[in-house]
């Protein structure tokens, strides 16, 4: 526990002295919980060739913005793997630490963070994502 | 530092004094800022967003009346931003600086941040989309009922 402690402390000192920082984040620096969310989100990453972090389920997203990037995936025609983060507060806090991105929705692709809905939104306009998808193999084959 | 406080006390009131006190926090870095406009965070991030991207183009836009959240508040914001400083680097690159210089905000209350940078040279108006709506909480459950009632 003390690690992780030093982690954030280290990596936010200037914010620790915001009581309003200490308050929102004391919990999951102390909770085991938390500990395990990390390690979680790494094993998720590590082995889902593409997972979305988003807000509610692809059928039912519970955020504009976490719709906005399942549209774009569908669009794509890839098949992808997501993680309600609202049914998990460690998770929800975990994944943005893990991403060093303090929002949802995150896409990972062969363990590669892409990027939120505004950068999805540019890569699809693009075309960009397009490549990148069909290069780690990750978009449903016409049959 | 004194003058936010006292002001800060003019201000209150016996139901305000939540929001006072937290005008008065933000302010301690923000003294040029300090008109007691109803939208001091936003100050605050219209002000290091210019500070640290010398920016040619910025528009900060408080996009919390399209969410779930009481009237006046600042938690979700569109943030367009055009500067020298994000030739050479990746979006994501560019988005992390940006994450950086807002890290205190995104902490302390801002919940949502939409962002759209670009380079002078690829800079086009055009491109920007509409940042979505909400689809959670109460807002949602306020339209379901409304299209009910409509039926």
């Amino acid at each position: 526990m003390n690690s992780y402690l030093f982690r954030i402390g280290s990596k936010t000192s200037g914010f620790l002295r915001s009581t309003q920082f200490v308050r929102s984040y004391s919990k999951h620096v102390k909770s085991e919980s938390y500990k395990k969310a990390l390690e979680d989100v790494e094993t998720q990453v590590a082995e889902s060739p593409c997972i979305l972090y988003m807000k509610g389920i692809p059928e039912r997203p519970e955020c504009g913005f976490s719709n906005t990037a399942v549209r774009i995936l569908q669009a794509e025609g890839a098949v992808f793997t997501s993680y309600n983060v609202l049914k998990n507060n460690d998770m929800r806090e975990a994944v943005k630490e893990f991403g060093d991105w303090p929002t949802i929705p995150q896409l990972y692709v062969k363990g590669q963070f892409i990027g939120g809905a505004d950068i999805l939104m540019g890569l699809y306009k693009s075309g960009e994502l397009s490549k990148l998808l069909n290069e780690a193999g990750v978009v449903k084959k016409d049959e | 530092m004194i003058r936010n406080l006292i002001n800060g006390q003019l201000f209150k009131t016996s139901i305000e004094t939540v929001k006072v006190r937290y005008f008065v926090v933000n302010n301690n870095n923000n003294n040029n800022n300090n008109n007691g406009g109803g939208e001091p965070i936003k100050n605050t991030i219209i002000e290091k967003l210019s500070n640290q991207f010398k920016p040619i183009h910025l528009d900060v836009v408080n996009e919390s009346y399209m969410h779930s959240v009481p009237r006046g508040s600042e938690t979700h914001f569109k943030v367009i931003i055009v500067s020298d400083i994000f030739n050479g680097k990746s979006v994501v690159a560019q988005h992390r600086l940006i994450n950086d210089t807002l890290k205190n905000e995104m902490k302390n209350g801002v919940h949502a941040l939409s962002i759209h940078c670009s380079t002078p040279d690829k800079w086009d108006e055009s491109t920007i989309s509409p940042s979505p709506g909400c689809m959670g909480g109460s807002k949602k459950e306020k339209q379901q009922k409304q299209q009910k009632d409509e039926k």
